[in-house]
């Protein structure tokens, strides 16, 4: 009988202390689901129904709203795609290339010369900014795909490379001497046995860069001029900046630029976890 | 997909063509807008075989279109040509990388203080294009007749008891904004209240304009916080001035919610792009006490250095002209330069505030926005911002506005 | 191929890379922080060091700067922290729906700081904001502020939209942190006779001195170089009351043309970065080494 009550009992504080729990997760989901909620529904928001205020639920969605904001950015949509493509594979590949030097290949002054290239993650950017914008001009790649394509690979490289790395000292050494053994130089062994064997790393890498430089803005504000060659952060920015700020178009071009990011990370989460775990704990 | 997109990435450089006119402005959006578009089609007109390629650059007052050119000139890269606002201190701060002018614009009709105001070592490096005039007062007509209000106000003593019987009657007496950028246009109040006092106006910003100015040890300077803390302190200012832009705090005075607004001349091309009648809806006079003095400036256009081609050339000659003049000034609310302009095309206020520019009688003064360094308008709008926060007279404040003038005109 | 030109060309193209863009860059940075270059075009003279000079004696707006960022990073960092540790363990709990909940807590992450500041500065608009539009609708009226117009306010905005934005970062590295307790040891507590509560108190957050180590250094490398959100939200203001180190720099070299002075700033912050990651990195190599 006294079983029978304390199982209740404390099946009843069981419950309480769910709810509890339940209610502190859901008020976190609150704070960062509501700032989302507001500026998806004020982008639905034809200009009369933005005066009634940003809480109240839309009544009329407009959709047009969006080929208004898409028409306002479309070519920076179109170079973000390349620049961060492009980047994104150049500089995983470098990292995969440097990464498997670092970490199969021993040598002298190894771990010094890995830390002086993983250093560079560190810098602030606006530390060298002046002397990026010379450079680049100088070799008269200033607005233009490649200047950025190549900015955002020199600043990728040392993440990358750290990333590779510590994806390859997983990698049995065995694999590696067996190779050797068999005759296959070091270059040999990684395209053929590495490279293959890095895929998920790939992956995980190639995400990682793609948010990083899909999002960046200062070099992007920097080394370009006008529509033809910014980045979609830049345009984004800028029609923050104009003067007729009418927030619900803003807002849905605001959204469209977050929208390739945000699918990335709602299917590939798992390894999105994997790329900021692998990058934030060393060694 | 890798592979397409690096084919794309290899078409990328961009070569303006000999025809092709490479230009930069800050015009937007609005009546300013029309007039630049209504500029470049009379341009074109006149060679067919030009054509522009048009970057207006948003950001109030040019301040980030002026970074973006700056870029622009580190990378290499200068456009064919770029607007900035004229006067000697605004050039010469990028004098090393213009052009000198004269000879293009041999023969432009304009009055001599106004190549003086642009010269910078007695030489012309950019070509004003309209007059704009800084201490002006508008108001929202139907608020002043319902408030029986007598215009045009006399005096700043006047103005203020004005604004604390429009404040009793529940409404914004003067309406501000000079939010996020745009902290300059507390600066433009600035002269028009210091223009209101005696020794203030042309005898005070001539030096303090050249840095000859120290602000603790100006009564004039002090005498103008003064009265500004007065109108912050009693609550003559709307409350959120720091989240407002120009155009916001334009339309509170065109919406009904405040009397008056201290702006520019530009103000009235933004009034009419929201079809309001000149002196039905809104009306003008100089800021009150100051019809003696003209603050005044004027949008230019410059010849950088590397830019030799022929279609630059005639651009900046032909903003020489009467027709050019008479294109842009009218729909952007400018009035003119050029001295044998006709002005049927011009409405009765920019009709009164060129009056008052070629009354002789009247000082002559070039704004912030000319006269001195281009460091001035960051410098000193980010002081004034921060003493509308805390208007207090004191050794600290004053202490702030003295490391500002010596960050802008010693350092 | 012998060995050492493989090791070669396996290592150079990413320190000539490294070498030109960080520590070429960083160099002439410096060199340039030596001038007085200011105005677009004209090169400026050397000075020495009178710009650093100038910056730690007189500059006020830079004492203001460093006073914001370091505002600006206590709040941020001392929110993030004990708010990831608090939701990790949430998660660790293992209720219906974590993975939902953990999708959400992440999903700020993949926002552009463009994209944050351009939602949270209209979020924080007075008038037409939806923060004090919120607080109207549930009748706390008494309760709306100036939010982003305000000098005293505008700091701790941004330091809202930053936690808002980061802690999902918080959030990840304790619960991988957590879950990667062994689980003998949470069964020792239990068989011990430790309470959930005591468990996690006593035992697993104890445990997770590298996680807190991992994400300080990678959150003050953030703090140190935000630009974007701050420079899009306020640009500084109002007043100075938001001018951190970077729009500093910015605003010096690019809005007061004074690039000389402007580039001492930039090097001040690099020594900056380098002060923060050398201890890391050295406590590192220790524990390697144990």
């Amino acid at each position: 009988m006294s079983r029978a009550r304390s199982k209740s009992i404390s099946g009843v504080v069981d419950i309480t202390k769910k709810g509890i729990i339940y209610l502190l997760l859901l008020a976190a989901a609150f704070f960062y689901l509501f700032p989302i909620y507001t500026a998806v529904n004020t982008s639905l928001k034809s200009n009369q129904e933005l005066a009634y205020g940003p809480v109240n639920i839309v009544r009329n969605p407009e959709f047009a709203n969006y080929l208004k904001a898409f028409s306002e950015i479309d070519k920076p949509i179109w170079n973000s795609f390349v620049i961060t493509m492009v980047a994104t594979a150049i500089s995983s590949a470098l990292g995969a290339w440097g990464g498997f030097g670092y970490s199969k290949l021993k040598f002298r002054g190894s771990s010094v010369l890995f830390l002086i290239l993983v250093l560079g993650f560190y810098i602030a950017p606006q530390s060298i900014l002046i002397p990026l914008l010379r450079f680049i001009g100088s070799i008269g790649l200033y607005n233009s795909y490649w200047g950025l394509i190549l900015t955002h690979t020199a600043y990728g490289v040392p993440i990358t490379t750290l990333l590779f790395r510590n994806y390859f000292e997983s990698l049995p050494t065995e694999v590696v001497d067996s190779a050797r053994i068999d005759g296959c130089s070091y270059i040999g062994t990684f395209f053929r046995i590495a490279l293959p064997l890095s895929l998920p790393g790939f992956a995980v890498v190639a995400i990682f860069q793609f948010t990083n430089i899909w999002n960046e803005f200062l070099f992007g504000l920097i080394l370009t001029r006008g529509a033809d060659s910014q980045p979609l952060t830049v345009a984004i920015g800028n029609l923050k900046g104009t003067t007729v700020a009418s927030w619900n178009i803003q807002m849905a071009g605001m959204l469209i630029s977050v929208l390739p990011v945000l699918i990335v990370y709602i299917f590939f989460l798992k390894l999105i976890v994997k790329g900021l775990l692998m990058g934030s704990v060393k060694g | 997909m890798t592979v397409l997109c690096l084919l794309f990435a290899g078409a990328t450089a961009l070569g303006s063509s000999a025809n092709e006119l490479v230009v930069y402005h800050w015009w937007t959006a609005g009546g300013e807008k029309e007039a630049i578009d209504a500029l470049f089609e009379v341009f074109i007109d006149e060679h067919p075989e030009y054509s522009i390629v048009q970057n207006p650059v948003a950001g109030g007052g040019g301040g980030i279109l002026r970074a973006q050119i700056k870029t622009m000139i580190m990378a290499g890269n200068p456009p064919d040509t770029f607007q900035i606002t004229y006067g000697h201190g605004m050039i010469s701060s990028f004098v090393s990388v213009l052009q000198p002018i004269d000879d293009l614009i041999k023969g432009y009709n304009i009055p001599e203080d106004v190549y003086e105001w642009g010269r910078v070592d007695g030489v012309m490096y950019g070509v004003p294009l309209n007059l704009m005039q800084n201490n002006c007062l508008w108001y929202n007509v139907d608020l002043v007749e319902e408030l029986g209000i007598e215009m045009p106000i006399k005096s700043l003593d006047e103005f203020l008891g004005v604004c604390a019987r429009v404040k009793a009657e529940g409404y914004v007496p003067l309406a501000v904004g000079a939010g996020m950028g745009q902290q300059f246009w507390l600066g433009t109040l600035f002269e028009a209240v210091n223009s209101a006092l005696s020794g203030g106006g042309a005898d005070f910003f001539v030096d303090y304009y050249a840095g000859k100015t120290t602000p603790s040890e100006s009564e004039v300077f002090i005498e103008t916080l003064k009265v500004l803390r007065t109108l912050i302190v009693n609550g003559f200012v709307n409350d959120d001035w720091s989240a407002l832009t120009w155009d916001q705090a334009s339309d509170l005075m065109a919406t009904g919610k405040a009397v008056f607004y201290v702006m520019g001349d530009w103000a009235k091309g933004h009034f009419t792009s929201m079809n309001m009648v000149p002196n039905v809806d809104f009306g003008y006079q100089p800021f009150p006490g100051t019809d003696h003095v003209f603050i005044g400036h004027a949008d230019c256009f410059v010849l950088p250095i590397g830019v030799d081609r022929k279609i630059a050339k005639d651009w900046i000659q032909f903003l020489t002209t009467v027709k050019a003049a008479n294109t842009f000034c009218p729909i952007k609310g400018a009035a003119p330069f050029v001295l044998d302009a006709p002005l049927d095309v011009y409405d009765d206020i920019t009709k009164e505030i060129l009056g008052y520019f070629r009354d002789d009688g009247v000082a002559k003064v070039l704004s912030q926005f000319g006269a001195p360094p281009e460091s001035y308008l960051d410098v000193f709008g980010t002081a004034f911002s921060e003493y509308f926060n805390s208007p207090e007279i004191n050794e600290n404040t004053l202490g702030n506005f003295d490391y500002a003038y010596e960050e802008v005109f010693l350092f | 191929m012998s060995k050492r030109v493989q090791i070669l060309l396996f290592i150079l193209p990413g320190l000539i890379l490294v070498g030109l863009f960080v520590y070429g860059f960083t160099a002439w940075t410096f060199q340039v922080s030596l001038t007085n270059w200011r105005d677009v075009g004209s090169a400026g003279d050397f000075v020495g060091l009178d710009n650093y000079i100038r910056l730690f004696s007189k500059d006020r707006v830079f004492k203001t700067s460093l006073v914001n960022t370091l505002k600006l990073t206590l709040v941020f960092i001392g929110v993030t922290i004990p708010l990831g540790l608090f939701l990790a363990v949430l998660l660790d709990l293992n209720l219906k729906g974590k993975q939902l909940f953990r999708l959400i807590f992440l999903l700020p992450l993949s926002f552009s700081f463009v994209a944050s500041a351009s939602m949270w500065t209209w979020m924080f608009s007075p008038e037409i904001g939806s923060v004090n539009a919120l607080l109207r609708a549930i009748g706390l009226d008494s309760l709306t502020q100036p939010w982003i117009t305000s000098d005293k306010q505008a700091l701790i905005c941004i330091a809202i939209a930053y936690v808002w934005q980061f802690s999902g970062f918080s959030t990840l590295v304790y619960y991988a942190g957590i879950s990667g307790v062994a689980p003998e040891i949470t069964e020792a507590a239990k068989i011990d006779g430790a309470s959930t509560f005591q468990r996690y108190m006593k035992v697993i957050i104890p445990m997770q001195r590298p996680a807190t180590l991992t994400v300080l250094m990678i959150l003050l490398m953030y703090s140190l170089r935000v630009f974007d959100l701050v420079w899009l939200m306020t640009g500084g203001g109002p007043g100075s009351s938001t001018e951190i180190l970077s729009t500093f720099m910015f605003r010096t070299a690019f809005n007061r043309n004074r690039f000389g002075y402007g580039a001492a700033v930039g090097v001040v912050m690099f020594a900056i970065s380098i002060l923060i990651v050398i201890p890391f990195f050295a406590r590192l190599r220790r524990s390697e080494y144990e």
